[in-house]
């Protein structure tokens, strides 16, 4: 997969899993009987920290012949969260400790759910290759 | 005639593809059929069978000219023959692991993936 491409998976996958969450939020706030309204900016906050927590990606994309390595993936993670939490506090996604919490485990729970579809992703394009591969093979 | 141009000449006339490898100070006709990969490494080229390797004449970039459409470059030093290919795994840094016929795993470069798969006809 292109860089260009992983890019735009991610960012479509985590803006996606974010609508999922703040849905479920809302859901589950309705069916407390609460009544929860979002702000003007709030669609476009989504948007905007999809791109902005794509963009660490690059690091685990490099054009030499380095290693996916451990520590490589750890700044990745902290990378994309210290963008979400800022993003989160210029757009009030958390005003007390108790959001700010919340909004850590939502981190956490995007932040492996868009691992899991990527390597899912990744793993069906091997498939597809392997497919076209076992017709053309050398029978040794 | 040698016994390496009885045999070239022999698979000429078969229509095969051949090659000519070096090995052991002797030039020997090498059917592209079973060329896994060809390598460059420190200013030389080699070519990879199953079992054997040979030294090769000229610069990877030159060969891959001379090569049909089964060999692809998988990096800047190796050209690779897509039907000696058991599988392919995504690996890291968006690169992916081929695993060859006989086991061995060479690495596709991420700017050389698009390559193959374009050959591939995905």
């Amino acid at each position: 997969m292109g860089k260009l491409r992983i890019l735009s998976i991610q960012t479509f996958v985590i803006a996606f899993f974010m609508v999922v969450i703040i849905g479920l939020e809302g859901l589950i706030a309705y069916l407390a009987g609460d009544v929860i309204g979002f702000s003007w900016y709030m669609p476009l906050s989504v948007v905007i920290v999809a791109i902005l927590t794509a963009i660490p990606s690059l690091l685990l994309i490099k054009d030499g012949e380095g290693y996916f390595s451990i520590p490589r993936i750890v700044l990745h993670g902290i990378c994309c969260y210290v963008m979400v939490m800022a993003a989160g506090y210029v757009f009030k996604w958390y005003t007390s400790l108790r959001y700010f919490i919340y909004t850590s485990v939502m981190f956490i729970i995007v932040y492996v759910l868009v691992w899991v579809v990527t390597k899912l992703l990744f793993r069906a394009e091997d498939k597809r290759i392997n497919s076209v591969l076992e017709k053309i093979r050398d029978e040794e | 005639m040698t016994e390496s141009i009885k045999t070239a000449v022999a698979l000429l006339e078969n229509g095969e593809n051949i090659i000519i490898g070096i090995k052991d100070d002797t030039k020997v006709p090498v059917k592209m059929n079973d060329i896994y990969y060809i390598e460059s490494v420190d200013e030389r080229t080699y070519a990879y069978t199953k079992n054997d390797c040979y030294a090769l004449r000229g610069k990877l970039y030159e060969l891959e000219e001379t090569l049909d459409f089964r060999f692809f470059r998988c990096s800047k030093s190796m050209i690779l023959n897509s039907r000696k290919i058991k599988n392919v795994r995504s690996g890291d840094n968006a690169r992916m692991n081929a695993t060859l016929l006989n086991d061995e795993v060479i690495v596709i470069s991420r700017s050389y993936v698009k390559d193959l798969k374009k050959r591939l006809g995905l």
